[in-house]
Protein backbone atom coordinates (compact mmCIF):
# COMPACT_ATOMS: atom_id res chain seq x y z
CA UNK A 1 0.00 0.00 0.00
CA UNK A 2 1.12 3.48 -0.92
CA UNK A 3 2.19 5.73 2.09
CA UNK A 4 2.82 9.78 1.34
CA UNK A 5 6.47 9.46 2.42
CA UNK A 6 7.44 13.04 3.38
CA UNK A 7 10.05 14.04 5.19
CA UNK A 8 9.30 15.93 8.40
CA UNK A 9 10.58 19.14 6.95
CA UNK A 10 7.99 18.26 4.01
CA UNK A 11 5.59 17.64 7.20
CA UNK A 12 6.09 20.37 9.00
CA UNK A 13 6.08 22.79 6.14
CA UNK A 14 2.36 20.80 4.98
CA UNK A 15 0.70 21.53 8.74
CA UNK A 16 2.68 25.38 8.27
CA UNK A 17 0.71 25.34 5.48
CA UNK A 18 -2.48 24.21 6.53
CA UNK A 19 -2.86 26.76 9.62
CA UNK A 20 -2.14 29.30 6.56
CA UNK A 21 -5.25 28.57 4.76
CA UNK A 22 -7.20 27.73 8.00
CA UNK A 23 -6.08 31.60 9.18
CA UNK A 24 -7.31 32.78 5.84
CA UNK A 25 -10.43 30.64 6.29
CA UNK A 26 -11.26 32.49 9.28
CA UNK A 27 -10.54 36.28 8.17
CA UNK A 28 -12.85 35.55 5.47
CA UNK A 29 -15.35 34.37 8.15
CA UNK A 30 -14.23 37.90 9.61
CA UNK A 31 -15.63 39.73 6.41
CA UNK A 32 -18.78 37.98 6.64
CA UNK A 33 -19.38 39.65 10.27
CA UNK A 34 -18.06 42.84 9.38
CA UNK A 35 -20.81 43.09 6.71
CA UNK A 36 -23.41 42.11 8.92
CA UNK A 37 -22.55 44.32 11.07
CA UNK A 38 -21.30 47.65 8.74
CA UNK A 39 -21.26 47.27 5.20
CA UNK A 40 -19.08 50.29 5.28
CA UNK A 41 -16.39 48.06 6.81
CA UNK A 42 -16.04 46.22 3.47
CA UNK A 43 -14.63 49.30 2.13
CA UNK A 44 -11.72 49.94 4.36
CA UNK A 45 -8.06 50.06 3.36
CA UNK A 46 -4.90 50.09 4.36
CA UNK A 47 -2.22 52.15 3.20
CA UNK A 48 1.54 52.00 4.36
CA UNK A 49 3.91 54.71 3.89
CA UNK A 50 7.19 55.60 5.50
CA UNK A 51 5.43 57.27 8.30
CA UNK A 52 3.45 53.85 9.05
CA UNK A 53 0.10 52.31 7.66
CA UNK A 54 -3.35 53.52 8.34
CA UNK A 55 -7.01 52.45 7.82
CA UNK A 56 -9.42 54.11 4.90
CA UNK A 57 -12.76 54.06 4.85
CA UNK A 58 -14.08 54.95 1.13
CA UNK A 59 -17.28 53.08 0.81
CA UNK A 60 -17.30 54.77 -2.57
CA UNK A 61 -14.92 51.93 -3.47
CA UNK A 62 -17.39 49.27 -3.28
CA UNK A 63 -19.39 50.75 -6.69
CA UNK A 64 -18.22 50.30 -10.40
CA UNK A 65 -16.25 52.92 -12.35
CA UNK A 66 -19.30 53.89 -14.00
CA UNK A 67 -21.29 54.50 -11.25
CA UNK A 68 -19.04 56.17 -8.87
CA UNK A 69 -17.73 58.81 -11.58
CA UNK A 70 -21.97 59.18 -11.94
CA UNK A 71 -22.21 59.35 -8.14
CA UNK A 72 -18.80 62.59 -8.09
CA UNK A 73 -20.90 64.09 -9.92
CA UNK A 74 -23.71 64.95 -7.66
CA UNK A 75 -22.98 66.63 -4.28
CA UNK A 76 -21.73 64.44 -1.04
CA UNK A 77 -21.91 61.45 -2.77
CA UNK A 78 -20.35 59.34 0.61
CA UNK A 79 -22.93 61.08 2.74
CA UNK A 80 -25.78 59.96 0.29
CA UNK A 81 -24.11 56.26 0.08
CA UNK A 82 -24.05 55.97 4.05
CA UNK A 83 -27.84 57.12 4.01
CA UNK A 84 -28.32 53.94 1.83
CA UNK A 85 -26.31 51.99 3.59
CA UNK A 86 -28.25 52.59 7.01
CA UNK A 87 -31.49 50.83 5.09
CA UNK A 88 -31.59 47.39 7.25
CA UNK A 89 -33.32 45.98 3.42
CA UNK A 90 -29.75 47.33 1.73
CA UNK A 91 -27.71 45.62 4.47
CA UNK A 92 -29.19 42.51 4.12
CA UNK A 93 -29.09 42.24 0.65
CA UNK A 94 -25.33 43.67 0.98
CA UNK A 95 -24.65 40.69 3.37
CA UNK A 96 -26.31 37.82 0.81
CA UNK A 97 -24.24 39.12 -1.35
CA UNK A 98 -20.66 39.01 0.90
CA UNK A 99 -22.24 35.22 1.89
CA UNK A 100 -22.79 34.31 -1.71
CA UNK A 101 -18.84 35.63 -1.98
CA UNK A 102 -17.11 33.90 0.84
CA UNK A 103 -19.46 30.82 1.98
CA UNK A 104 -17.67 28.74 -1.36
CA UNK A 105 -14.37 29.96 -0.63
CA UNK A 106 -14.44 29.22 3.14
CA UNK A 107 -15.50 25.64 2.05
CA UNK A 108 -12.82 25.90 -0.56
CA UNK A 109 -10.43 26.99 2.22
CA UNK A 110 -11.07 24.31 5.01
CA UNK A 111 -11.26 22.21 2.66
CA UNK A 112 -7.68 22.32 1.52
CA UNK A 113 -6.57 23.13 4.92
CA UNK A 114 -7.54 20.12 6.13
CA UNK A 115 -6.52 18.29 3.04
CA UNK A 116 -3.02 19.53 3.36
CA UNK A 117 -2.91 19.05 7.42
CA UNK A 118 -3.97 15.00 6.79
CA UNK A 119 -0.84 14.95 4.34
CA UNK A 120 1.19 16.13 6.55
CA UNK A 121 0.38 13.57 9.98
CA UNK A 122 2.82 11.11 9.33
CA UNK A 123 1.57 7.73 10.40
CA UNK A 124 -0.91 5.49 8.35
CA UNK A 125 -1.89 6.38 5.00
CA UNK A 126 -2.17 9.86 4.60
CA UNK A 127 -2.62 10.45 1.20
CA UNK A 128 -5.71 8.18 1.40
CA UNK A 129 -6.88 10.58 4.26
CA UNK A 130 -6.43 14.11 2.48
CA UNK A 131 -7.20 12.78 -1.21
CA UNK A 132 -11.37 13.52 -0.49
CA UNK A 133 -10.58 16.56 1.11
CA UNK A 134 -8.60 17.96 -1.43
CA UNK A 135 -11.18 16.45 -4.05
CA UNK A 136 -13.65 18.42 -2.19
CA UNK A 137 -11.95 21.82 -2.32
CA UNK A 138 -11.26 21.80 -5.89
CA UNK A 139 -15.60 21.49 -6.15
CA UNK A 140 -15.69 24.58 -3.80
CA UNK A 141 -13.21 25.92 -6.54
CA UNK A 142 -15.53 25.71 -8.84
CA UNK A 143 -18.74 27.14 -6.75
CA UNK A 144 -16.63 29.89 -5.88
CA UNK A 145 -15.35 30.75 -9.50
CA UNK A 146 -19.33 30.90 -10.33
CA UNK A 147 -20.51 32.23 -7.35
CA UNK A 148 -18.24 35.04 -6.67
CA UNK A 149 -18.97 37.08 -9.82
CA UNK A 150 -22.69 36.84 -8.78
CA UNK A 151 -22.28 38.41 -5.24
CA UNK A 152 -20.36 40.77 -6.43
CA UNK A 153 -22.86 41.84 -9.26
CA UNK A 154 -25.76 41.56 -6.08
CA UNK A 155 -23.28 43.82 -3.81
CA UNK A 156 -22.75 46.32 -6.58
CA UNK A 157 -26.18 46.55 -8.29
CA UNK A 158 -27.47 46.96 -4.52
CA UNK A 159 -24.88 49.97 -3.78
CA UNK A 160 -25.72 51.71 -7.29
CA UNK A 161 -29.25 51.95 -6.60
CA UNK A 162 -28.14 54.73 -3.74
CA UNK A 163 -27.34 56.67 -7.02
CA UNK A 164 -29.61 55.34 -10.07
CA UNK A 165 -32.52 54.27 -8.54
CA UNK A 166 -33.48 52.08 -11.89
CA UNK A 167 -29.73 50.28 -11.59
CA UNK A 168 -30.70 46.60 -12.74
CA UNK A 169 -28.75 43.69 -11.87
CA UNK A 170 -25.52 43.95 -14.00
CA UNK A 171 -23.15 40.82 -14.24
CA UNK A 172 -19.68 42.27 -14.53
CA UNK A 173 -17.31 40.04 -15.34
CA UNK A 174 -13.63 40.34 -16.10
CA UNK A 175 -13.81 36.98 -18.87
CA UNK A 176 -9.94 36.82 -19.02
CA UNK A 177 -9.27 36.07 -15.47
CA UNK A 178 -12.75 34.36 -14.72
CA UNK A 179 -11.81 31.96 -17.13
CA UNK A 180 -8.34 31.19 -16.00
CA UNK A 181 -9.57 30.82 -12.38
CA UNK A 182 -12.36 28.57 -13.85
CA UNK A 183 -9.66 26.46 -15.44
CA UNK A 184 -7.64 26.35 -12.32
CA UNK A 185 -10.13 24.93 -10.32
CA UNK A 186 -11.06 21.95 -13.15
CA UNK A 187 -7.07 21.31 -13.06
CA UNK A 188 -7.72 20.86 -9.52
CA UNK A 189 -10.31 18.88 -9.70
CA UNK A 190 -8.75 17.14 -12.61
CA UNK A 191 -5.59 16.47 -10.56
CA UNK A 192 -7.55 14.80 -7.51
CA UNK A 193 -9.34 12.43 -10.10
CA UNK A 194 -6.16 11.44 -11.10
CA UNK A 195 -4.73 10.79 -7.88
CA UNK A 196 -7.88 8.96 -6.98
CA UNK A 197 -7.28 6.75 -9.96
CA UNK A 198 -3.59 6.07 -9.22
CA UNK A 199 -4.34 4.70 -5.68
CA UNK A 200 -7.15 2.55 -6.58
CA UNK A 201 -4.75 1.00 -9.17
CA UNK A 202 -2.06 0.83 -6.51
CA UNK A 203 -4.31 -1.27 -4.45
CA UNK A 204 -5.42 -2.89 -7.24
CA UNK A 205 -1.86 -3.96 -7.87
CA UNK A 206 -1.35 -4.89 -4.18
CA UNK A 207 -3.34 -7.57 -4.54
CA UNK A 208 -1.35 -9.25 -6.96
CA UNK A 209 0.96 -11.61 -5.48
CA UNK B 1 -13.61 -16.29 -11.75
CA UNK B 2 -13.98 -19.77 -11.26
CA UNK B 3 -9.98 -20.19 -11.18
CA UNK B 4 -9.26 -22.25 -8.36
CA UNK B 5 -5.85 -22.33 -7.00
CA UNK B 6 -4.78 -25.76 -5.91
CA UNK B 7 -1.38 -24.87 -4.26
CA UNK B 8 -1.92 -26.84 -1.10
CA UNK B 9 -2.39 -29.68 -2.71
CA UNK B 10 0.59 -29.41 -4.78
CA UNK B 11 2.45 -28.26 -1.13
CA UNK B 12 1.24 -31.70 0.45
CA UNK B 13 2.22 -33.74 -2.54
CA UNK B 14 5.74 -32.24 -2.07
CA UNK B 15 5.82 -32.21 1.80
CA UNK B 16 6.82 -28.31 1.13
CA UNK B 17 5.62 -26.15 4.32
CA UNK B 18 4.19 -22.53 3.42
CA UNK B 19 6.95 -20.81 5.38
CA UNK B 20 9.47 -22.69 3.18
CA UNK B 21 7.85 -22.04 0.13
CA UNK B 22 7.66 -18.19 0.98
CA UNK B 23 11.21 -17.90 1.92
CA UNK B 24 11.88 -19.62 -1.05
CA UNK B 25 10.05 -18.52 -3.79
CA UNK B 26 10.41 -14.34 -2.02
CA UNK B 27 6.70 -12.71 -0.75
CA UNK B 28 5.48 -13.03 2.46
CA UNK B 29 3.77 -15.90 4.42
CA UNK B 30 0.30 -14.13 4.69
CA UNK B 31 0.38 -13.13 0.80
CA UNK B 32 1.10 -16.81 0.21
CA UNK B 33 -1.35 -17.59 2.50
CA UNK B 34 -4.04 -15.10 0.09
CA UNK B 35 -3.04 -17.17 -3.09
CA UNK B 36 -3.16 -20.64 -1.53
CA UNK B 37 -7.13 -19.64 -0.50
CA UNK B 38 -7.46 -17.84 -3.68
CA UNK B 39 -8.22 -14.17 -2.53
CA UNK B 40 -6.07 -12.27 -4.75
CA UNK B 41 -6.86 -10.69 -8.11
CA UNK B 42 -3.62 -11.77 -9.66
CA UNK B 43 -0.26 -13.74 -9.85
CA UNK B 44 3.39 -12.82 -11.47
CA UNK B 45 4.03 -14.60 -14.10
CA UNK B 46 7.47 -14.67 -11.97
CA UNK B 47 5.56 -15.35 -8.80
CA UNK B 48 4.10 -18.72 -10.44
CA UNK B 49 7.25 -19.62 -12.64
CA UNK B 50 9.21 -19.50 -8.84
CA UNK B 51 6.72 -21.94 -7.05
CA UNK B 52 6.92 -24.04 -10.16
CA UNK B 53 10.11 -24.47 -9.94
CA UNK B 54 10.60 -25.16 -6.10
CA UNK B 55 8.12 -27.62 -6.17
CA UNK B 56 9.15 -29.00 -9.84
CA UNK B 57 5.65 -29.02 -11.25
CA UNK B 58 3.57 -26.83 -13.94
CA UNK B 59 1.13 -23.94 -13.61
CA UNK B 60 -1.61 -26.74 -14.32
CA UNK B 61 -0.67 -28.27 -11.51
CA UNK B 62 -1.63 -25.17 -9.47
CA UNK B 63 -4.22 -23.71 -10.97
CA UNK B 64 -7.31 -24.91 -12.46
CA UNK B 65 -10.59 -23.07 -14.19
CA UNK B 66 -13.85 -24.30 -13.62
CA UNK B 67 -16.52 -23.10 -16.90
CA UNK B 68 -18.61 -20.43 -15.97
CA UNK B 69 -20.52 -18.26 -18.61
CA UNK B 70 -19.81 -15.01 -16.39
CA UNK B 71 -16.46 -15.25 -17.58
CA UNK B 72 -17.81 -13.93 -21.28
CA UNK B 73 -18.98 -10.68 -19.94
CA UNK B 74 -16.35 -8.14 -20.43
CA UNK B 75 -17.75 -5.91 -17.42
CA UNK B 76 -17.11 -8.77 -14.89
Amino acid sequence: MIEARLTLGQSRACKAIAIAFAAAAAFRLAIICAAALAPQLMAVTIACDRHGCAAQAAPLNLLPDDVRALAETGPDPERVLQDHLGSRGVRQVLLAGQMVIDVPVIGLLLSVAWGIWALGRTEGRALDRSLPWLRRGALFALIAVMAVPLGQALQTTQLAQAFDPDAAFALRVNLGRWALNLLLALVALAVSWALAAGLRAEQDLAEIV
Amino acid sequence: MPVVVNLDVMLARRKVRSKELAQAVGITESNLSLLKSGRVKGVRFSTLAAICCYLDCAPGDILDYVRSEDDLRHDA
